[in-house]
């Protein structure tokens, strides 16, 4: 394989929580991000998945430094970003730019759709009033939309119209890394797979890398080329889309991908008791084992270390990296 | 088959504004049985959700059934005072809505609204509402229920707060419960376990269920008749079965091509061209008819009669046709 286009290396971002009540004398920690490593290459699709309150979010945000890593390294094209000083961020921040699920309170809804597309070529410098406007009219071409929208307001606009507006305010200043966290979720299947379309065009024409931020399974499934899995801040697995699809090897994995609703036969649902613990205090050990089916007695004390099952494939989970213990259940 | 329990039949539903009345529903007619699960399916703004309202008796202020029936138990709910009403909603009918936060009180313990509709509706102490209340909590999937009987909303997860929901729901034993996309704002291992919820309360209750979604996959896990709506209109119904693996109208079709899975990797997903028109966009004819492949004149003039194909119900000229037995209603 190719050098990594994007690496994160032991990330860990940390929010603190005001004291929750007077008897607490700790501020509490939330560990969205525990020690998150790995990689995206050029030109790739790649999905993150898992609960709300996985820590999916954050990090997308902070690879594109929106918010700032508690420690650890992110390089972009072998450059620690992490590092960079303001007027380095603000250069590279033209090539990466991110894409949210919600496009209603993502865009100004005062501006017309020309402004918002205009805004970021000015805040960069980017181009005369001539190419800013050729700029433009291609952008919104490109996204499916015609030049009768330019001077329209987002209200103005369907769910789907908004989506393609957002991508366009994105793709205006020629990126070449788009987050798009949960970017298809709030649309309507036929709208969704619209998009879903449009994304790949343009991922073509641009060679474009996209990380795919999704809770719907089915989406990334189809849509990504490879998958981490994500539970209380941690990657639990990550592997090309067949493999995770088809046989996901961590047990939060397995429980995870057997509750998708399916058109056609049901897998056997392995079914996954409870909710995610507080994540201001999370189980010792292993994460998960407060709600895994096969956890062993070193699962709540040891922490399991990434497993390489294969090239590309890895799992953090004892049952791979340990002979079976007795069960404890 | 049996007598509904409840029979809509060409019910229309209006929004008022200055310029007009606008049908949001559109001669909708469909009925549920003792004991089934019957979804309704469809892309946003199509109608679903005012039609629970509609059955409720909770219509937006500027909107009115213009006409047709809901008939429930014998009685023509569209015809009756607030006051009778009062005493059917929560109690024979009850509905569970997509945002738990919304429909719960931030400032009454959970116990104390479930235990409000018992108050409302029987006449039993104190002591058997506190029972009862807890025990239905421990059906729904709460653990700890005596403790967590006098929790507030705000100190429960997403999860916990819908089997909340669904217990005020259920504490009547209501005959129809409606629940208008229960699972849409859930991650989907909490959406299994809420699902797992509703198919037994189906095997355990007496009780029929209306179960509105827009995912079909979710559907199909509950349901066993589904009724497909576009742009106000139901477009076909029938088994889920039926729907899912030989969809009729061309619509359904459409929506069920462009669903990604993963199987579809690497292929363009089908589109079904342009949009869903607007409530103010709604033309004469079939709503769908400028999105649609198989369009015809006729389909810009005249809305289809519903039609039995094969084993499913059909609003489409293309099978209004003189070899298609036309029925009335259908099952
Ligand atoms: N600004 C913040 N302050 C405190 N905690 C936060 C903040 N943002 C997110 N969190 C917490 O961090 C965890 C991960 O959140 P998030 O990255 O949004 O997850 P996801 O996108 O997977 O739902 C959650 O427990 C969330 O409550
Ligand atoms: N309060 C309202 N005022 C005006 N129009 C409304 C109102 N509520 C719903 N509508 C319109 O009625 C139609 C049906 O809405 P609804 O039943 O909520 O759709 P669904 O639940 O299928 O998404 C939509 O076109 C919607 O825009
Ligand atoms: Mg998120
Ligand atoms: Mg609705």
């Amino acid at each position: 394989m190719s050098a990594p286009f994007i690496e994160l290396h032991n990330v860990h971002k940390h929010y603190k929580q005001n004291r929750r009540s007077i008897f607490d004398d700790q501020p509490s920690v939330v560990k969205a991000m525990n020690g998150v490593s790995f990689s995206l290459y050029e030109g790739e699709s790649f999905g993150l998945v898992g609960e709300s309150g996985s820590g999916k979010s954050t990090t997308g945000q902070v690879i594109l430094q929106l918010l700032k890593q508690t420690s650890g390294s992110i390089y972009y094209q072998g450059t620690d970003v992490t590092t960079f000083t303001k007027q380095q961020l603000k250069s590279w921040r033209k090539k990466v730019q991110i894409v949210f699920q919600d496009p209603y309170a993502s865009l100004n809804p005062k501006k017309t759709i020309e402004w918002i597309l205009h805004e970021p070529l000015e805040i960069h410098h980017i181009g005369d009033k001539a190419s800013r406007e050729e700029k433009i009219l291609e952008t919104i071409h490109d996204v499916g939309l015609d030049t009768s929208f330019l001077d329209r307001f987002p209200h103005e606009l369907s769910g789907g119209q908004r989506q393609r507006v957002a991508i366009a305010s994105a793709l205006v200043l020629d990126p070449e890394f788009i987050v798009i966290d949960e970017g298809v979720s709030a649309l309507d299947v036929s709208v969704q797979a619209q998009i879903l379309n449009l994304l790949t065009k343009l991922q073509k024409k641009y060679n474009l890398t996209y990380l795919f931020i999704s809770h719907d399974l089915n989406v990334v499934q189809y849509f990504c080329d490879r998958i981490a899995i994500m539970y209380l801040g941690e990657i639990v697995e990550l592997g090309s889309t067949e493999d995770i699809g088809t046989n996901p090897k961590h047990p939060y994995a397995e429980a995870l991908f057997s509750a998708i609703p399916h058109l056609d036969v049901d897998e056997e649902r392995i079914p996954l008791a409870g909710e995610l613990p507080d994540p201001s205090n999370p189980p010792t050990g292993c994460p998960f084992h407060t709600r895994c089916a096969k956890a062993m007695d070193s699962c709540k004390s040891v922490k399991p270390v990434v497993h390489t099952m294969r090239a590309g494939y890895q799992v953090t989970c004892h049952l791979y990296t340990q002979e079976p213990e007795h069960q404890t259940s | 088959m049996s007598t509904p329990l409840l029979s809509i039949e060409n019910l229309d539903v209006a929004f008022h504004f200055q310029d007009g009345d606008y049908n949001a529903i559109n001669h909708v007619s469909f009925n549920v049985y003792p004991n089934e699960v019957l979804g309704i399916v469809g892309e946003s703004g199509c109608g679903k959700s005012l039609t629970s309202k509609a059955i409720m008796g909770i219509l937006p202020e500027n909107a009115s059934v213009k006409q047709g029936s809901i008939t429930f138990r014998e009685t023509n709910l569209v015809t009756m005072k607030e006051k009778q009403w009062q005493k059917i909603r929560g109690d024979a009918i009850s509905m569970i809505s997509q945002e738990p936060m919304t429909s719960l009180n931030p400032l009454l313990t959970v116990g104390k609204q479930i235990a409000e509709v018992l108050k409302q509706h029987r006449s039993y102490s104190k002591k058997e509402m506190k029972e009862k209340t807890i025990a239905l909590m421990k059906e729904v999937g709460l653990p700890r229920a005596e403790a967590l009987y006098k929790s507030y909303p705000h100190q429960l997860s997403g999860g916990m707060r819908q089997r909340i929901v669904i217990a005020i729901a259920l504490i009547a034993s209501p005959q129809l419960i409606i629940a208008d996309e229960p699972t849409t704002a859930l991650d989907v291992t909490i959406q299994a376990q809420i699902l797992d919820l509703f198919k037994n309360i189906k095997n355990t209750r007496n009780s029929s269920l209306i179960f509105i979604s827009h995912d079909l996959g979710v559907i199909r896990q509950v349901c066993d008749r589904v009724v497909v709506m576009y742009a106000g209109r139901v477009v076909e119904q029938g088994k889920v079965a039926d729907i899912l693996y030989e969809p009729k109208h061309p619509y359904t079709k459409g929506l069920i091509q462009s669903i990604p899975d993963h199987t579809k990797r690497g292929q363009e997903l089908y589109t079904i061209p342009g949009n869903v028109p607007g409530l103010k966009e709604r033309k004469r004819g079939c709503p769908f008819a400028d999105r649609c492949a198989h369009r015809m004149d006729i389909c810009h003039t005249h809305f289809p009669d519903e039609v039995y194909v094969e084993n499913q119900a059909v609003s489409c000229h293309l099978y209004t046709k003189e070899e298609v037995k036309h029925v009335s209603t259908i099952h």
